[in-house]
């Protein structure tokens, strides 16, 4: 069930009110079939995958507690296994499977395996991600394993977050899941400010410049200069509004039945630096990365080299995860060279700017390092959005093709035009990107969950009035599902 | 009633009173020939035995008034932005089962008109026309019912205009005192100076609609002539409509259907006049006067005398052999 359908207009409130009537030992049951309904309003068979990963991870994590010694790891190397396996044959079987038939193609070898033709279930890479984290953290001891069985599944099934988190861990959401809620209007009507901000975000600029951004990428050739540009910048706002539209909605939904879910995006697009931005980029997931690959890795208590491959292998695998493809795989390592060349040339860096008297003007000198940081994750992203890896390249060497003439930069926006949106169209959207930057500017983290509880009224008035009536007039209301689902 | 309950209440009420606000000022009609054209579908009252279909071109360029003669009633029926899946639909949910049927369909072709990016009206977006019991009817089928309900909101319908309508774009560009049977002319005048260099992209569903229309048509035994009102060839580039015109003359000629072509075939004083053109796709009074009384004169030569090869018309062997005159 998407977000932005008419069915969870129905489903959310129906579900939320339901669940605080009744008493609070069916809770859990209850909360447990809705999220079944919701997971199977996508492809309802796949209910079978999910639930075969719940009860492996769920066994595994009561013998890894009972367990010992080499026992003990033999259990979580099972249900690790087991539980990637599954992720394997669904999302990445195929790819592995091509590229091995190209080389024996090379060969001229004998390949017989053919590829499987199966439908990726649904978020599998975030409840994969949230099952591993459990038996992860139960093997290190630092959580006890779950012995109720329908406790857990609700943990991996809890419908906010099912298919496409925040990636949680069971410190923070499975305990939630014993404590009675109550009905609390303040929190609840902050929770539903959240989603509001969750769906402008998602219906009024990702959706709408997703209109440039397919058209565009559907084929790169056709267009140069301008309509390549406005791609490549607007593809990085529409993950954004996109993904952190679904998180805050996800968020502001368990908020409104009294789950706290964890922050997914602090302001990425104010980042200074490269570092910086994936600390505050899709947080549940580098973490996840960070705690449970990077750290094991070694982290950066080792060589500087050692250090930079840490990285880079830790990128590169969040490509994939991302996607079974090279562009992904490229986009990875990519942002992963990005962070190293950062760190390596640091110091050269800071010898420019003081030698330009740059570091003399502060807000100029954080402004340039925001507008750059911003800049390079869009390039990045070209290989990421582009179909074929030739189309990305076909991008990345005409962004400024037409633009060194006047006539050029004419028929280059005359084409932008024709891009999909209008001009108006083109204005709303960029109005409405000003509105959520300025917003998210100059609100914290903590505010944008009671979306500006220390503002007068007339002000927070306002804002949730423009919010409202940009969503009524100016929204896309195609059903057009998550970026992120896919994943 | 406690101090957050009375702010959310009047938080709301303010809303409310936005939207029936915006409501109202969007609800203003700037086609008055839409309520008439659908009145006339629900409450036939000319019953007419030939129509006119298509979009906008075909709305504002053929006057039946030039066509019509004492036995003969026509009314034109063509909308804006639609496209041969709109008058499908139209033609099949609603005409159909109102209207009574025509002896002779003159649709108004155009080489833009399988490009849904340009034709793309949805009979839903016309729910305010519709009277209470029919939007009832379609109750059975829930999503359509529920566009239908939707669309019955000014604010909603009218939404994506809105920027428009607040940048009074969307000032009145007919001329209502000139309406007669449907057809209404244009007004406006402007952007004829500049050259426009459109390649329509050719969607399938739309083509297939377009035939899916044809066999309706055939299937009733109405005669139907296709038409392609004059456009303002200086403002345009020719070469990128090529493969339209080959696929409507490929489609005439299967079904053996007349097509009389004033585009790119039979081209007159009226396609290099600036007088006559509102913009540089669609006639204005002056010039839908002249091309109404235009086609009147080579339909009856045609129809009549058979005399279609002279003057550089297709037209298949059955309907000037039969010299059947459906008009005029």
């Amino acid at each position: 069930m998407l977000f932005n359908s008419v069915s969870f207009l129905i489903f959310f409130p129906t579900v939320t009110i339901l669940y605080f009537l009744i008493p609070h030992k069916y809770r859990w049951s209850f909360l447990l079939m809705a999220s079944c309904v919701f997971y199977m309003a996508f492809i309802p068979i796949y209910i079978l995958v999910l639930a075969l990963t719940i009860v492996i991870d769920y066994t595994a994590a009561l013998f890894i507690e009972k367990a010992e010694g080499k026992k003990r790891k033999g259990f979580l190397i099972v249900s690790v296994v087991s539980t990637c396996s599954v992720l394997f044959v669904f999302k990445y079987f195929n790819f592995f499977n091509s590229n091995l038939l190209r080389v024996a193609q090379f060969f001229h070898w004998n390949y017989p395996i053919e590829a499987l033709s199966l439908i990726l279930p649904i978020g599998l890479s975030f409840h994969t991600f949230q099952s591993l984290s459990y038996v992860i953290e139960v093997y290190r001891g630092n959580f006890k394993a779950e012995k109720h069985f329908g406790i857990y599944a609700l943990y991996v099934m809890f419908y906010p977050q099912l298919v496409a988190g925040p990636i949680e861990r069971p410190q923070n959401l499975l305990p939630q899941f014993y404590e009675k809620h109550i009905y609390d209007d303040q929190r609840a009507m902050g929770g539903l400010k959240l989603m509001l901000w969750g769906f402008f975000k998602k219906v009024v600029i990702a959706d709408k410049l997703a209109i440039v951004v397919n058209q565009v990428y559907s084929d790169p050739t056709q267009y140069a200069g301008l309509p390549l540009i406005a791609g490549a910048l607007f593809f990085g706002i529409q993950v954004y509004c996109d993904f952190s539209g679904y998180s805050d909605i996800a968020i502001g939904a368990a908020q409104v039945m009294g789950f706290r879910l964890r922050d997914n995006f602090n302001r990425p697009f104010h980042a200074p630096s490269s570092a910086e931005f994936w600390r505050r980029w899709h947080m549940s997931l580098i973490s996840w990365f960070r705690d449970y690959v990077y750290i094991p890795l070694g982290g950066n208590r080792i060589g500087e080299w050692r250090w930079y491959f840490n990285i880079f292998f830790t990128f590169t695998l969040s490509g994939l995860w991302h996607g079974a493809g090279w562009g992904y795989v490229l986009w990875g390592s990519l942002c992963g060279c990005h962070l190293i060349f950062s760190d390596l040339t640091k110091t050269f860096r800071e010898k420019c700017n003081r030698w330009i008297r740059l570091d003399r003007i502060p807000t100029f000198h954080k402004g340039f390092q925001i507008v750059f940081t911003f800049l390079l994750f869009c390039f990045t992203l070209i290989i990421f959005r582009s179909n074929t890896l030739s189309d990305a390249l076909y991008v990345m060497t005409h962004l400024g093709t037409g633009l060194g003439s006047l006539k050029g930069l004419k028929a280059s926006a005359t084409s932008l035009y024709n891009a999909g949106l209008d001009r108006y169209q083109l204005i709303i959207a960029l109005i409405s990107i000003g509105l959520m930057e300025w917003v998210e500017g100059r609100e914290s983290i903590q505010n944008m969950r009671e979306m500006f509880p220390n503002r007068n009224i007339i002000f927070r008035w306002g804002m949730y009035y423009t919010v409202i009536l940009f969503l009524i007039f100016f929204g896309e209301y195609n059903d057009q599902a998550f970026i992120y689902f896919q994943f | 009633m406690s101090t957050r309950s009375r702010k959310k209440v009047f938080f709301f009420s303010i809303l409310f009173g936005i939207l029936v606000l915006m409501n109202f000022w969007m609800d203003r009609e700037l086609h008055p020939h839409y309520p008439l054209q659908y009145s006339e579908v629900f409450n036939p009252k000319v019953n007419a035995n030939a129509i006119i279909m298509g979009a906008s071109h075909t709305a504002h360029g053929i006057n039946p008034k030039h066509l019509e003669e004492d036995h003969l009633k026509i009314y034109n029926f063509s909308m804006d932005g639609a496209g041969p899946s709109f008058n499908l639909k139209w033609y099949k949910r609603i005409f159909q089962l109102h209207y009574p049927k025509p002896i002779c369909v003159i649709y108004g072709v155009h080489w833009l008109m399988f490009d849904e990016r340009v034709f793309h009206r949805k009979v839903e977006q016309d729910s305010k026309y519709f009277p209470y019991d029919y939007l009832l009817s379609e109750f059975s089928r829930l999503e359509a019912f529920k566009i239908l309900l939707l669309n019955r909101l000014a604010f909603i319908r009218e939404r994506k205009q809105l920027v428009e309508r607040l940048l009074g774009r969307t000032r009145q560009v007919v001329v209502p005192s000139k309406y007669y049977n449907g057809f209404i002319p244009y007004g406006r005048r402007g952007g004829l100076d500049r050259e426009r260099d459109i390649t329509p992209k050719n969607s399938e569903a739309e083509i297939r609609a377009f035939e899916q229309l044809l066999d309706e048509f055939e299937r009733s035994k109405i005669e139907v002539i296709l038409v392609q009102v004059p456009g303002y060839l200086p403002s345009r580039s020719g070469s990128n409509i090529e493969e339209s015109m080959k696929l409507i003359n490929e489609i005439a000629e299967k079904r053996r259907i007349l097509f009389l072509d004033y585009d790119t075939k039979r081209i007159t004083n009226i396609n290099t006049d600036r007088s006559m053109f509102s913009n540089w796709v669609h006639l204005n009074e002056k010039g839908s006067d002249a091309f109404s009384k235009l086609l009147k004169s080579d339909l009856e030569l045609l129809l009549r005398r058979g005399s279609a090869e002279d003057r550089g018309l297709s037209v298949p062997r059955r309907l000037s052999n039969e010299k059947k005159s459906p008009v005029g």
